[in-house]
């Protein structure tokens, strides 16, 4: 890993065709800033996404990426660190990516506390597909799907993450550029699996949950002196907290220990040995 | 008639220890020289319900389970009567004993625990005993067990009472239980042992005629399931990633898998669904490292995404299918073909894979490496076909079968030096899809390579991976993916001995067609058919996909007629076979079985004379004949 990495050098030619104003560009730069500031280079840099807007992503950097399957993207994310535990995997997707068709995947990709980081673009809207509710939208929130409203209330993101064991909470938000950044960095510096929900204005199909509401209402933890994100009591009325949200690190388990070092991984496993262990032939022993 | 063989049947109930008996006593045949089969039937419970295990063994070649048995070992369902009586319902706790009775051979033993079994529950088998000369032991099992141990111990009891009945030594079974117990419960189990073979030496008079064969094996012998033939080709090819969800029959291979792989610095990950299975594998493989995954037909189907990413972001990966009789949940603990479609077809557009389907544990063992090779070579899936009857299916392998040399090959992939030299875009990103290569076989780097970025995608993309819907391009990259299927199928017929299994006489006049795990009770079959005065041969094929159109060709051109033998209704690989060749139609009939138990070589037998000759009948209720075209 060389210093002098900049956060361009994880930018690919290639021109987003997200909508003008839409908040996954400063999630983007974030990242690749949070990227170049934890001295990662693109070489050793591996994004995964899944599909959406945000599953995008993977063009437009240039590190090693994957663009995959809707809602996949941490078990594939999660494969890959496994497989090769020296890379920097950056998981990143959507709310419906995340929350509803891998809603599954992320209970236990938070429970697994693979050393990866995961950031999911929230925009509490379906984009792509031009404007269908999202597990994350207000219940009473009008689409062409859901004319009347879902009627269900939406998932909460960073309860789901702490009832399963989660070791990092974070949320921030595309606009405010440096908090967003810094908030990344620490998911990345973070020993285990470092999830970040950001929000990420839609601008076109979303006109409740905007860069205004967000700016209005967000309260950010940095400027919370008595906030303590190690302790968990806290974290848990913070993220159930039914008038506020929240910016920053919500919840950080300082003792966190990753999957690698709960099951004494310490080796490249692509580095396979040259022969069989000793006694392989008498791993058949049993049928002898 | 004296049997040359011995098909000895241990029935009970699950959770009554027959497949730990049945194993020692499969072992210490096995040690004696003799070839060994043994067949499992178990229902889909812990506790309970009506389980048997065959082993067969003889010295000649023991390819099926062999037409009926001839020793019955009934323990008695414990579940059934305990621990209170009639505790469930129905005939269950009489079906050790009288379950299948039909399939005794003439000649037969039975072998009966009186402390749990009352013979006068079963209908008619005084008189059945008599007509088809069956002798019949009553014997206290569960009191001996008792007396000396537990009265779980009374599946030790019945080995000493087999023993006995046999001519049998004790030593190969003390032997074998000291390498599996020890303290109180060895010392218990051997004097159980020892007291039943007594008791039936000392107090009953017996006239069979069935022995124990005499083997003639001299070179050491192993017992191997198809699951651990599957699990020990994955681990000399070189895999060291396993993710899976249990599910039968898959969970065998998988649980072998996660108890061997941390010898070889391997991991296993248990997750939460086969979605993510197959999806942690195609990101492990993805990062450079040999992956597999796998699951039976339901689990299976949940993987058909990843599957298809692999397909198009042409990572190599290696699946294991251990087919069910389906549809949906169908019948988890039996045996049948009918996934071949769902495995050849699943995934969303045109299928770019490769398919084998191993015949015998040894084939299993063999096939999984080759498909590790051919995937990692080719950049594509590679699935080997397994069943519930394969899965859990021993027999004797020669111990130096397997080499046990993890081969560290990573298949295609470049080193820093060659992607230094390798073309990139103007933007510096690898190209690593490029067109214009021989095999379709493109140039492959591995995340955290210098200068080896690029970007993997499920959409349609372009030389470096970005994604592409130029008309031109596309064309360009399926024909690509497709030619490598032509070139695997080179490299088989060319480079390598033929995966396909063959018997009989070359010049024989009819031919028996099957795949994967029927081989060999259709080669059992072919041998007494030639031996009743037909002229017949066989072809067990094995690499499924790409389809093998020569050698099929070959023997089909050969033959006048001939039958292919699959476990399902709707003959898919006949359909296979017409979709392939698009000839033969005439030629082509099918002998079909669903009910759940695998073939045995008599129903072959007599489905190619009904069939052949018009002479037999169909063959009872089990399997059904479905003509050939026209006729």
């Amino acid at each position: 890993m060389s210093s002098d990495v900049r956060f361009t050098d994880f930018k690919s030619d290639k021109q987003p065709t997200w909508c003008p104003g839409c908040g996954d560009f400063g999630t983007m730069n974030g990242m690749m800033k949070a990227l170049a500031n934890t001295g990662n280079s693109p070489d050793d840099t591996f994004v995964v996404a899944g599909i959406g807007c945000s599953g995008k992503i993977g063009t437009y950097m240039h590190s090693y990426a994957l663009h995959g399957v809707h809602g996949r993207a941490l078990p594939v994310g999660t494969g890959v660190k496994l497989a090769n535990p020296d890379l920097e995997v950056m998981v990143a997707g959507g709310d419906g990516d995340g929350y509803s068709i891998g809603a599954g995947h992320f209970v236990h990709a938070v429970r697994r506390n693979v050393d990866m980081t995961y950031v999911v673009m929230d925009n509490r809207i379906y984009g792509l597909t031009k404007g269908q509710a999202s597990p994350t939208s207000r219940e009473d929130f009008e689409t062409s799907t859901t004319p009347e409203g879902s009627k269900q209330p939406p998932v909460n993101p960073l309860a789901l993450a702490l009832a399963s064991g989660a070791s990092f909470i974070a949320q921030s938000f595309s606009s405010d550029a440096m908090r967003h950044t810094e908030i990344v960095q620490k998911a990345i510096e973070h020993d285990g699996f470092g999830f970040v929900n950001v929000f990420s204005p839609c601008v076109t199909f979303n006109d409740v949950d905007t860069y205004d509401y967000f700016r209005d209402s967000l309260v950010d933890l940095a400027e919370e002196d008595d906030y303590d994100p190690s302790d968990r009591e806290q974290a848990k009325d913070a993220i159930l907290d039914a008038d506020k949200e929240y910016m920053g690190v919500l919840y950080e388990n300082e003792d966190s220990v990753p999957y690698s070092e709960r099951h004494g991984l310490d080796s490249d496993m692509s580095d396979i040995p040259d022969g069989a262990p000793e006694d392989a032939m008498d791993l058949v022993r049993e049928f002898y | 008639m004296t049997d040359d063989e011995l098909i000895w049947r241990i029935a009970g109930g699950s959770g009554d220890g027959i497949d730990s008996t049945s194993q020692n006593f499969a072992k210490a045949l096995m040690r004696t020289g003799l070839n060994v089969f043994t067949h499992r039937h178990y229902p889909s419970r812990i506790r309970g319900g009506h389980t048997y295990v065959e082993i067969r063994a003889a010295d000649h070649d023991v390819q099926s389970r062999g037409d009926g048995y001839n020793f019955l070992l009934a323990l008695g369902d414990s579940f059934a009567r305990n621990p209170k009586e009639n505790a469930y319902y129905g005939d269950e706790e009489t079906k050790p004993l009288s379950e299948n009775l039909d399939d005794l051979r003439e000649g037969g033993i039975i072998v009966y625990d009186s402390g749990l079994l009352d013979a006068e529950d079963v209908p008619e088998l005084e008189e059945r005993a008599e007509e088809n000369d069956w002798h019949v032991f009553d014997i206290d099992l569960r009191s001996i067990a008792k007396e000396h141990g537990r009265e779980v111990m009374r599946n030790t009891a019945g080995v000493g009472v087999t023993a006995a009945l046999l001519g049998m030594e004790l030593e190969p079974f003390e032997n074998l239980m000291e390498e599996a117990m020890g303290g109180d419960i060895l010392e218990q189990n051997i004097e159980v042992l020892h007291d039943a073979h007594e008791q039936v030496q000392e107090d009953y008079e017996f006239s069979h005629d069935l022995q124990v064969p005499e083997g003639s094996n001299d070179e050491e012998q192993v017992l191997v399931s198809g699951s651990n033939g599957v699990a020990y080709g994955a681990l000399d090819a070189g895999c060291r990633f396993i993710a899976g969800y249990p599910m039968t029959p898959w969970t065998d291979v998988f649980t072998i898998m996660s108890q061997n792989l941390p010898e070889f610095g391997g991991i296993s990950e248990q997750v939460e669904d086969e979605i993510a299975a197959a999806a942690l594998a195609v990101g492990a493989s993805h990062a450079g490292v040999k992956s597999m995954s796998g699951s039976s037909g339901g689990g299976f189907a949940l993987m058909s995404e990843p599957l298809g990413l692999a397909e198009m972001t042409e990572t190599p990966l290696v699946l294991i299918e251990a087919m069910r009789a389906g549809p949906s949940t169908g019948m988890p603990t039996k045996p049948e073909q009918s996934d071949l479609e769902h495995i050849l077809y699943t995934s969303q557009g045109d299928s770019n894979r490769v398919v084998f389907a191993p015949g015998s544990p040894a084939e299993a063992y063999e096939q999984t490496r080759m498909a590790f090779k051919i995937a990692y070579d080719y950049q594509i899936p590679a699935i080997v076909i397994i069943d519930q009857k394969l899965s859990g299916e021993n027999r004797s392998v020669p111990k130096s079968f397997f080499d046990r040399q993890p081969d560290p090959d990573p298949g295609s992939v470049l080193t820093e030096d060659e992607i230094a030299e390798a073309a990139h875009d103007e933007s510096g990103k690898f190209q690593r899809f490029l067109h214009d290569t021989e095999d379709g076989v493109s140039p492959r780097s591995l995340p955290g390579q210098k200068g080896g970025r690029y970007l993997a995608t499920g959409n349609e993309h372009n030389l470096a991976g970005h994604i592409s819907e130029d008309p031109e391009n596309r064309v360009a990259q399926m024909d690509r993916r497709m030619q490598k299927l032509e070139s695997i199928r080179s490299e088989l017929d060319d480079d390598h001995e033929s995966q396909q299994s063959y018997t009989g006489p070359e010049d024989a006049e009819y031919g028996l067609i099957t795949w994967g795990t029927q081989q060999g009770a259709v080669e059992e079959a072919v041998a007494r058919l030639n031996e009743q005065g037909h002229s017949v041969k066989s072809i067990g094929v094995s690499d499924l996909m790409p389809y093998p159109a020569e050698e099929m060709t070959e023997f089909l051109e050969s033959v006048d007629e001939a039958i292919v033998v699959e476990m399902n209704a709707t003959a898919q690989f006949r359909g296979l076979t017409q979709k392939e060749l698009g000839r033969f139609g005439e030629k082509l009939s099918s002998l079909l079985k669903y009910n759940g138990n695998p073939f045995e070589p008599w129903e072959i037998v007599e489905g190619f004379e009904a069939q052949i000759d018009g002479e037999g009948q169909t063959p009872g209720t089990n399997t059904r004949i479905e003509p050939a075209a026209g006729d």
